[in-house]
């Protein structure tokens, strides 16, 4: 029988996440910009003077602190000819590093490995928490880049060591940092990534990632006194219901920390359960008023799937990281766990989609590895019926979110483009319709996003299949 | 073929069929077509649709805002064969589309600006508010 070298499984897992991409990339070019979010960094770049004008009012300012992320869009909006082609080329750009990097990373060599590694791109282009990464431009989807240098670090320390890769680290961790809060998990994840074993990162690296995060948190809380926003600054799932922002302060205001604790509660069992979602347990609301939909069903059975098949394989991989004889499966088990947990207990503030990306990715990883070693089980006397079924079940379901994400982005896009063409600039930013170079920025970015051509829906095949997919 | 690795096979269809589709619409192939087709509507229908991107769209390769142009069936309420933009918008009921047919067509003789405005006043006050206002009509020209 021929063997099938190891490496034929990285490249086919590897074409696979290229496949994704491309296709995700062909509905993020045929989609317009982000209105709400995007429109106004646009017109804040086009007013500001320079890059150095636009760093500098960044590095100032109240409740978050995202200097660079303003830089680079500035940087992005002088060097385009074409504002709108530009953001979507560097949407592209990420959506292309976010899926390689991953089939790097989790470099299947078996074909259990491959079959749980097409599964895990399946999480990757499928769960809710990263929907947001490809639907929106901000307008340069600052999630997606750090996913992407989460990743970054998860190659260079699942690699052998090198020099280079102890200044890369903290560099990335840097950007990331710089780019938007969530950025800090970079430097979490090279932590966490160094405990369990995966070495091509130094210790050096190591340390240098640490001095930059404790030096991000000195200038941030201390020197320049921004702590982060207020129990104000956003509206938030509770329970069945939503809270406003009036609503925390009145019953919160006095004591945050229950709040904080059923935030971090919640974002823990998004990622994990799908469940609540953004702070809100809608499934069971939907459940208890006769209401619920087929996707959801889809959604909480895929993720309890493969969460119990996690949690199945953290228990013996606690105990042989105990022993100091971990593999390199139980790494990324033990590495999904941490960063899920440390990305949960970042949204302490407030519970939202994308922020969880990070931890969702991750998740997608110990997916890869407790999966692969599930399908390994399966010529063994007393679990293959089981593990069978729990594996082509997962597959299924997750391939139908992964599917109902190319809807779910037709959908996103026909609402952004009929957003973009009911706005009056003029009525809401009178300022900026008065200014002549921004006002043409606005109409050319406004006549770009109605000419993408995205169907009505009615015409699409999002009404066929609408109970069964999460279509916006 | 071994019965796991047939197995796991099997649990790699799916992910691999939703590969093959991403990579059909990447290339451009007639998948790509069927799940993202080409917008077919004119300016009425997607007025009546309330598609106000494509009446923009259309609008600015010069689609004529002002004409009455066939609809096709099951768009409104009664089936009507043919309108302009504006009266589609206006049967539609949706404020921000009659806004932006508004902005396209905002013109119109004295008798079809009385017209248009009466048959808004059957409909939406606010709408109806929104068309005198624009047209400067006075309180009163539907008696």
């Amino acid at each position: 029988m021929t063997t099938v070298p190891a490496r034929a499984w990285t490249w086919s897992t590897a074409v696979l996440a290229a496949a994704l991409a491309l296709g995700l990339s062909w509905c993020i070019t045929h989609s317009p910009p982000t209105l709400y979010d995007g429109l106004g960094p646009i017109l804040d770049a086009r007013a500001s003077p320079s890059a150095a004008s636009m760093w500098e009012s960044a590095w100032r300012s109240a409740g978050y602190w995202r200097p660079l992320r303003l830089t680079q869009i500035k940087l992005l909006v002088d060097a385009s000819a074409d504002v709108a082609v530009t953001f979507t080329a560097v949407h592209v750009a990420l959506t292309f590093a976010a899926f390689l990097l991953f089939a790097a990373w989790i470099r299947p060599r078996s074909l259990s490995e491959f079959a749980a590694g097409a599964l895990a791109l399946m999480i990757v282009a499928g769960h809710h928490s990263l929907f947001t990464l490809f639907s929106e431009a901000y307008p340069v989807n600052h999630f997606l880049e750090i996913v992407v240098l989460t990743l970054a670090v998860g190659v260079l320390a699942r690699g052998r060591p090198a020099w280079w890769k102890d200044l890369m680290a903290p560099l990335l961790l840097a950007i990331g940092m710089l780019t938007i809060e969530s950025g800090i998990l970079i430097g979490v994840a090279a932590v966490v990534f160094w405990i369990v074993g995966w070495r091509g990162v130094s210790g050096r690296g190591i340390a240098a990632v640490i001095a930059f995060a404790v030096a991000y948190l000195w200038l941030r809380l201390v020197v320049l006194d921004i702590a982060g926003p207020a129990l104000d600054e956003r509206a938030t799932g509770w329970w069945l219901s939503r809270l406003e922002p009036a609503d925390i302060v009145a019953r919160f205001g006095t004591n945050p920390l229950p709040f904080y604790a059923y935030n971090v509660m919640a974002a823990l069992l998004d990622v994990l359960l799908s469940e609540p979602r953004a702070g809100t347990w809608l499934i069971t609301e939907r459940w208890m008023t006769g209401s619920l939909q087929p996707w959801m069903i889809v959604h909480l059975a895929s993720s309890t799937l493969v969460t119990a098949v996690m949690i199945v394989a953290l228990v013996p991989a606690w105990r042989r990281w105990r022993q100091g004889a971990l593999t390199e499966r139980d790494r990324f088990v033990l590495a999904a766990f941490a960063l899920v947990t440390a990305n949960a207990g970042l949204s302490f503030g407030y519970v939202k989609d994308e922020v969880l990306s990070v931890g969702a990715v991750l998740y997608a990883g110990g997916a890869f590895a407790s999966l692969a070693a599930l399908g390994d089980r399966l010529d063994q006397p007393r679990v293959p019926v089981l593990a069978a079924l729990m594996l082509v079940c997962a597959s299924v379901l997750w391939s139908s979110r992964a599917a109902g994400t190319f809807l779910a982005l037709q959908a996103s896009a026909y609402k952004v483009a009929t957003d973009w063409a009911v706005y009056s600039l003029e009525r809401e930013l009178p300022a900026d319709w008065a200014a002549p170079d921004r006002r043409q920025t606005f109409l050319e970015l406004r006549q770009w996003s109605v000419e993408r051509g995205v169907p009505h829906p009615a015409f699409t095949p999002q009404r066929k299949v609408s109970p069964y997919l999460e279509i916006p | 073929m071994r019965s796991p690795d047939r197995l796991l096979w099997i649990v790699a269809a799916a992910p691999v069929a939703v590969g093959l589709f991403a990579l059909s619409l990447g290339l451009g192939t007639p998948a790509a077509a069927w799940f993202w087709p080409e917008p077919a509507t004119n300016i009425a229908e997607a007025a009546a649709l309330g598609d106000a991107a494509r009446m923009r769209a259309l609008a600015a390769q010069g689609a004529a805002v002002d004409a009455a142009l066939p609809l096709r069936p099951g768009l409104l309420e009664g089936n009507p064969p043919a309108m302009s933009a504006l009266e589609a918008a206006i049967q539609r009921g949706e404020y921000a589309v009659v806004e932006v047919a508004l902005e396209l067509w905002d013109n119109p003789a004295h008798q079809d600006a009385v017209r248009l405005y009466c048959a808004a006043a059957i409909r939406s006050r606010e709408i109806a508010e929104l068309l005198r206002v624009r047209f400067d009509l006075g309180l009163g020209v539907c008696r």
